[in-house]
């Protein structure tokens, strides 16, 4: 269009309006809280406390099944992944993730149960399960910032 | 450990809040529990009486810390801490703490002795409702002290519904 | 699979006092709620925890249904010899389980 609002001017102004709208729907970097900012005091101590933690009862639990040979091929998550510590680290924030297996997002439950099914052979752990819990626990554990 | 800034942290808070509330099966349960079972501030005096006996009690030397507004009633941290030298001649031999509108007034006793160094418990219990809590501890010379707390609980545990 | 967790330090001033904290896996079932068809699910706590330092009985908890879920206990005691800690979870049906730890006294 020519005129007063030459071409140029007006693909900035919709850009201009493109960046403010996504603008606001972020809060800035600076400014973003983790949920454990609004814990109450006991709250939050209870977390950091590895022993007042009951999370870390299913934690230990995850320990133990990470190195546990599972399905016909006899493979532990341990034989493909290693050391949780190290190829684990961050994991829990990157999930809901997309799968391309599935054609679909799935969480972190799921990719652990993808694994047992694709790649060890072993039978599903039920969701919520004690036993999905724990290396669920485990590998999210692994992943929180220390 | 940088918890302020982790995107991690949110997960170990869902395994507290999990564990709280007892793996898998709670949640699938129904509730309405029949009123007649809320205890009463009277249930309460019973169970203290019966600790302490014929002897008198005595507000001080106790302090009974409960965060004063309670989100989940499932579980909250109560520490009690006693002044006291604990020395083979003055100690303290017995902390019973009480509350008052649970089904059941009583909610742990704890036995220590000379070698606890320190007279402080901490543990983390269920309250029903907003009420109120009562340590008590029993001294090596029989006497008995006192400490309560008021508290206001905003998600109930024991009755559902 | 992890039936508890405690704290306490492998080493220790002789004489300091030290804080033991434990925590132990067991729903602390009240008996006061109902299941899915409305029926009592019975009570199933755990009723006593103590803790022995080379045999000597140093803390006893007798806990009721106001016990939270997976209970946490701690408390204080002077180190005074090295050896072993041991903790005993005991239930109403009379079931123990327990737990040892080791202790250097400096």
């Amino acid at each position: 269009m020519t005129g007063r609002w030459g071409s140029s001017a007006a693909v900035g102004f919709v850009a201009l309006i493109a960046i403010g709208v996504a603008a606001s729907a972020e809060i800035p970097a600076n400014e973003r809280r983790s949920g454990f900012d609004f814990m109450r005091r006991e709250t939050q101590e209870m977390q950091r406390d590895d022993t007042a933690n009951p999370g870390m009862l299913w934690v230990r639990d995850g320990e133990a099944l990470w190195n546990r040979k599972a399905g016909p091929a006899e493979r532990a998550c341990a034989d493909c992944h290693g050391d949780a510590k190290a190829s684990m680290r961050g994991i829990a924030a990157r999930y809901p993730a997309f799968s391309a297996e599935a054609g679909r997002p799935i969480n972190l439950d799921e990719r652990i149960n993808e694994c047992r099914s694709e790649r060890q052979g072993a039978k599903l752990l039920p969701h919520e399960a004690r036993k999905h819990r724990a290396p669920v626990a485990r590998v999210a554990d692994r992943a929180a910032a220390r | 450990m940088d918890h302020q800034s982790s995107p991690g942290g949110a997960t170990r808070r869902e395994l507290i809040s999990a564990a709280a509330l007892v793996p898998g099966a709670q949640l699938l349960s129904v509730l309405m529990a029949s009123p007649a079972r809320a205890s009463t501030p009277d249930g309460m005096e019973a169970s203290i009486r019966e600790f302490v006996g014929e002897a008198s009690m005595r507000e001080g030397r106790v302090k009974l810390e409960v965060p004063p507004l309670v989100d989940n009633g499932n579980s909250v941290t109560l520490t009690v801490s006693v002044e006291s030298p604990m020395t083979e001649a003055d100690h303290v031999t017995r902390i019973a703490v009480f509350n008052e509108k649970n089904p059941q007034p009583n909610v742990a006793v704890f036995h220590l002795g000379p070698r606890n160094g320190k007279a402080q418990v901490q543990t983390r219990i269920r309250l029903a409702t907003s009420q109120k809590l009562v340590a008590i501890a029993r001294m090596s010379d029989g006497s008995f002290w006192s400490a309560s707390v008021d508290t206001i609980v905003t998600l109930a545990a024991c009755l559902e519904g | 699979m992890a039936r508890a967790l405690s704290n306490v330090p492998a080493n220790a001033k002789r004489g300091k006092v030290i804080e033991i904290k434990t925590l132990t896996r067991h729903p602390m079932e009240t008996g006061y709620r109902r299941g899915a068809s409305g029926e009592e699910i019975p009570r199933d706590i755990i009723s006593r925890f103590t803790c022995t330092y080379n045999g000597a009985e140093i803390f006893r908890a007798d806990l009721y249904p106001a016990i939270a879920a997976n209970p946490f206990i701690s408390f204080f005691t002077v180190a005074t010899e090295s050896g072993e800690l041991v903790f005993a979870w005991t239930d109403d049906h009379g079931k123990t389980q327990t737990e040892t730890a080791k202790i250097t006294v400096l």
